[in-house]
C-alpha cells in the first residue's frame, strides 16, 4: 500500500458517497486511507 | 452529506498529487496532516457522535471512571493550539539557502543525522536544514562586510588584505556554527548529570504524592532547579500529545537524543517500568535513596565550593537592588571618579580614595545579599516545618509559631476563611514570600494537584526533597 492507494480510494469515496447506504463502506476505507496516512507520516517524523 | 465528502475526497486527491511531487521532507509532513484532517472531517460526517445520556448514567459513569464532574468538564474544554514561535532570521535565510542545505543533507547523510541529533541534545530549537542555511548564510554575509571592512582598514597596503579578512571572518563564523552545538550540548551533559541524583528524588516525591505517566513529568516543568531535563519534558509531552506516541514510546525515542548517559538510563527504565506495569513509587524511591548516598559518599571540599559559587552567582542575578544600594554605588563611583581628578598627583591618597570607593560600591549590596540569603534560609526552613504540619492536619489547626514565616501563614489562614480556595492562598503565599525555593515548590505542587495528586501531600514531598537537595549541596 502507497500514496497512490490513497488516490484511488478517495475516488471510491466520492462515487460511494452519492447513496447514503454506503456509509459502512466509506468508514471502512476512511480507516484504510488512515493507516496508509499514519504509516506513511512516520517516515519523516 | 454526500457535498461535504465529495468536497473533502477531492481534496484529498488534489494533496496526494501535490505530496507525490513534493522533494522537501518537511512540507510533505505538512501534506500527510492536511489529508488526516480531511479523513477526519469525512469521518464525521459520516459517523456523527451519539452521546446524549441523562443525568443518572452520566453519574453511574463518572462513578465508574473515578472521576469528578469538574474534572470532565475540564478534559472536555477545547485545548489552544500554542502558535509555535518562527525565527525570522532563520526564515529569511531559507529563502536563499534551502537548496543548497538540502542538497548538502542529501548528499551527506551522516553528516546530517549528525547534526539532527547534536541539536537535538543541545537544546537548540532548530531543524537541520534551517541550521545550516543560517551558518551558510551568516558566513557568507561576513565573507562581504570583512572584505568590505578589510579594503577600508588597509587600503594603504593592499586590497587583498581585505579579501582575506573577509575569508578569515567567515570562516571563524564557520567554525562557531560548528562548535557552537557541541559545546551546548556539553553543558547541558554536564548540568544534567549534576542535577541527575535530585531530580530522581524529586520525580519520586512526586510518585509518592500518587501521580503515575505522563503526569509526573509535567511538574518539573516548573521547577527552577531543573531547567536543562524541562527539554526532554517537552519533547516526551510533544510526542504524546501532538505525534500520538505512546508515553513509552516517546520515552525511548526521548532518551535517544538526551545527551546524558544517566538520563538515557533513567528514561529506558521509566519506559520499561511502564512496560512491564511495575510501581514506579518503589522504583523512584530505591533509586532516589542510592544516589543520595552515593553522592553523600563522593561529596568532597571542591563540589561544595564550587556549587556554592554557582549558587551565589545565582543570588547575584536574582537579586533586586534597593534604593539604597543604587545609591551606594552611585556614591561609589562619584568618589572613584572624583578621585581620579583630583588626587592623581597623590599616591597614598589617590589608592586609599580608590579601595573606599570600590568598598562603599560593594560593600552595602554584598550586606544586603548576604542578609536576603540567611532571610531565605530561615524561611525555607520555617516552610518545611509549616508543610510537614499542613500535610498532618488541617490548615485551620495549625497554631505553631514558624517565626519569620506567621505573616504568611496568619494571611494563608485568613484567606482559607473567607472561603478562598486553599491553591489560590497558596499562590499568594508564594507570590508575598518572595522566595525561590517556596515559589517553585507551590507552583509544582499546584501543577501536580491538577492531576490528582493530594496538594497538601505532594507540597511537603517536593519541599521536602527540594530542601534535601540544597542540605546536600551547600553544606
Amino acid at each position: 500500500m502507497s500514496i497512490t492507494n490513497i488516490k484511488q480510494i478517495a475516488e471510491t469515496i466520492v462515487e460511494l458517497s452519492y447513496k447514503d447506504k454506503n456509509k459502512e463502506q466509506i468508514s471502512k476505507l476512511l480507516k484504510d486511507m488512515k493507516k496508509i496516512v499514519k504509516l506513511e507520516r512516520k517516515k519523516y517524523v | 452529506m454526500s457535498k461535504t465528502i465529495q468536497e473533502s475526497s477531492n481534496k484529498i486527491i488534489r494533496l496526494s498529487g501535490i505530496y507525490e511531487t513534493e522533494t522537501i521532507k518537511r512540507r510533505k509532513l505538512s501534506h500527510l496532516n492536511l489529508i488526516l484532517e480531511e479523513i477526519e472531517k469525512i469521518e464525521k460526517e459520516v459517523n456523527p457522535k451519539k452521546s446524549q445520556i441523562n443525568i443518572i448514567q452520566q453519574k453511574h459513569l463518572l462513578k465508574e471512571l473515578k472521576i469528578s464532574e469538574h474534572q470532565l468538564k475540564q478534559s472536555l474544554k477545547k485545548k489552544e493550539r500554542k502558535s509555535i514561535h518562527i525565527n525570522t532570521y532563520a526564515k529569511i535565510t531559507n529563502l536563499f539557502f534551502e537548496p543548497i542545505s538540502e542538497k548538502i543533507l542529501q548528499s551527506f547523510p551522516f553528516f546530517g543525522t549528525n547534526i539532527h541529533k547534536t541539536l537535538l541534545a543541545s537544546g537548540i530549537k532548530l531543524i537541520s536544514i534551517s541550521y545550516i542555511s543560517i551558518s551558510l548564510f551568516t558566513s557568507f554575509l561576513l565573507l562581504f562586510l570583512g572584505t568590505v571592512l578589510g579594503v577600508f582598514l588597509f587600503y594603504s597596503y593592499s586590497f587583498s588584505y581585505g579579501l582575506i579578512s573577509g575569508l578569515i571572518l567567515s570562516l571563524l563564523s564557520l567554525l562557531t556554527f560548528i562548535y557552537y552545538p557541541i559545546n551546548l550540548k556539553k553543558k547541558r551533559k554536564k548540568n544534567l548529570d549534576e542535577e541527575y541524583p535530585f531530580l530522581v528524588t524529586h520525580l519520586s516525591a512526586l510518585a509518592n504524592s500518587g501521580l503515575k505517566g505522563k503526569d509526573i513529568l509535567k511538574p518539573i516543568l516548573l521547577s527552577h532547579n531543573y531547567k536543562s531535563f524541562s527539554i526532554e519534558i517537552n519533547r516526551i509531552i510533544n510526542l504524546v500529545n501532538i505525534f500520538g506516541y505512546s508515553l513509552t514510546q516517546a520515552l525511548e525515542e526521548t532518551s535517544n537524543f538526551t545527551p546524558s548517559k544517566k538520563m538515557q538510563e533513567l528514561l529506558e527504565d521509566l519506559s520499561n517500568n511502564i512496560k512491564n506495569k511495575q510501581d514506579l513509587k518503589n522504583y523512584f524511591n530505591r533509586k532516589s535513596k542510592l544516589l543520595l548516598s552515593q553522592y553523600r559518599l563522593n561529596k568532597t571540599f571542591l563540589k561544595k565550593f564550587k556549587n556554592l559559587f554557582k549558587y551565589s552567582k545565582e543570588l547575584i542575578f536574582h537579586f533586586k537592588p534597593k534604593l539604597g544600594n543604587i545609591l551606594s554605588i552611585i556614591i561609589g563611583i562619584i568618589i572613584v571618579i572624583t578621585n581620579f581628578y583630583l588626587f592623581r598627583a597623590n599616591t597614598i591618597l589617590f589608592s586609599i580614595l580608590i579601595l573606599v570607593g570600590v568598598l562603599i560600591m560593594w560593600f552595602v549590596p554584598l550586606i544586603d545579599i548576604f542578609l536576603s540569603f540567611k532571610r531565605d534560609i530561615k524561611l525555607e526552613t520555617q516552610f518545611f516545618k509549616f508543610t510537614k504540619e499542613l500535610n498532618r492536619t488541617s490548615i485551620l489547626n495549625i497554631e505553631k509559631d514558624y517565626k519569620e514565616l506567621n505573616p504568611f501563614v496568619k494571611k494563608l489562614k485568613n484567606q482559607y476563611k473567607l472561603g478562598i480556595p486553599l491553591n489560590k492562598a497558596l499562590e499568594t503565599f508564594a507570590r508575598d514570600s518572595e522566595n525561590r525555593l517556596i515559589q517553585s515548590s507551590i507552583h509544582s505542587s499546584l501543577e501536580a494537584n491538577k492531576f490528582g495528586a493530594s496538594l497538601q501531600k505532594v507540597l511537603f514531598q517536593i519541599t521536602a526533597s527540594k530542601i534535601m537537595r540544597n542540605k546536600l549541596k551547600y553544606e
